[in-house]
């Protein structure tokens, strides 16, 4: 009885736990890159910090300690997904356990759920900044120029459309999460 | 009333501390073909503070602190001169300085505009993020 109610749910989990691996990555390395950032915000010049700060918050947001500090929250909250769904997979579907189970998962991936449009339309905000920074850092007044070094402003040039790339990808993860955790719901 | 006149000086220093450290004086250096230069600014600061004690007994403390800053002069470091001849401080005349100075906050609030070209989070939004 059990196996027929619960059937694709195995299938299901697979994929969630395939998901949930790749966001977790995905996740890290934008806060890994956020920390990065922030840190050598710290080392500019002294003129062109509030700027730079300042355009930052503006245009994805949030500054950067917000950023890491919700990329450290997303990636406890995948964590938490990927606990549960992790021993909803070692229950072997086991008809007196999986509900009280499938509870505990619905409530680690309820705030995730509630959030969802918030948390895509800010990351893709921040990607398209991200994006468009080569066109930004090439409108920056020239007297203000000087105050970036050469190096500074062509390595940006070159790693923010990445990084922007970057987390446009995690977004997509983000929907293909939201679409399996859902269709996981109809086992409730 | 003391520990909090403890805790608003501890943090009023804190926030000094930050402001003299080398690069306030000393802009990041700017590395052309021949040569770098570096900005030098002069960091004016005039700093107070005040407290008293109301009929009832409730007390407050506050200080506070304003400044400026007034570009004096950039030293450039000569690419290939060997010794002190490598080295040149050029000091901008004082009026050129002061001039400067006066342009700057200007020339930073046309630049924060055109930078900035959308607003942060409302603060619920944020909290709702930071809630996830």
């Amino acid at each position: 009885m059990g196996k027929k109610k619960y059937e694709g749910l195995p299938e299901l989990l697979e994929g969630l736990q395939k998901t949930c691996s790749s966001l977790t990555a995905g996740i890290r390395g934008f806060s890994q890159g956020t920390k990065a950032s922030r840190d050598e915000m710290k080392s500019r010049s002294f003129l062109m910090r509030p700027f730079a700060q300042k355009d930052f918050e503006s245009n994805t947001g949030m500054g950067f300690d917000e950023w890491v500090e919700f990329s450290e929250r997303l990636l406890g909250r995948f964590g938490n997904i990927s606990a549960a769904v992790q021993k909803l997979d070692q229950l072997k579907l086991d008809p007196s356990r999986v509900p009280s189970v499938l509870n505990e998962f619905r409530d680690a991936a309820g705030p995730f759920l509630e959030r969802y449009d918030l948390i895509i339309d800010a990351l893709d905000r921040f990607a398209n900044y991200m994006l468009d920074m080569p066109k930004k850092t090439e409108s920056i007044p020239k007297p203000f120029r000087g105050f970036m070094s050469e190096e500074d402003r062509r390595r940006m040039v070159e790693e923010a459309p990445k990084a922007g790339e970057g987390i446009k990808k995690l977004i997509t993860e983000l929907k293909t999460a939201k679409e399996q955790i859902i269709d996981l719901y109809r086992f409730l | 009333m003391s520990e909090d006149l403890a805790s608003a000086l501890k943090g009023f220093l804190e926030e000094m501390k930050a402001m003299l450290s080398p690069k306030i004086v000393f802009g990041e250096p700017i590395i052309l073909e021949d040569k770098t230069i570096i900005p030098v600014v002069r960091l004016g600061l005039v700093a107070g503070s005040g407290g008293g004690k109301g009929k009832e007994g409730e007390g407050g403390f506050g200080c506070g602190g304003v400044g400026g800053i007034n570009p004096v002069g950039i030293i450039a470091v000569l690419k290939g001169v060997a010794g002190f001849e490598g080295i040149k401080v050029m000091p901008f005349p004082s009026a050129l300085g002061q001039a400067l100075g006066e342009l700057m906050p200007k020339m930073m609030e046309t630049f924060t505009t055109m930078m900035a070209g959308k607003k942060p989070l409302e603060e619920e939004e944020k909290k709702k993020l930071l809630t996830v």
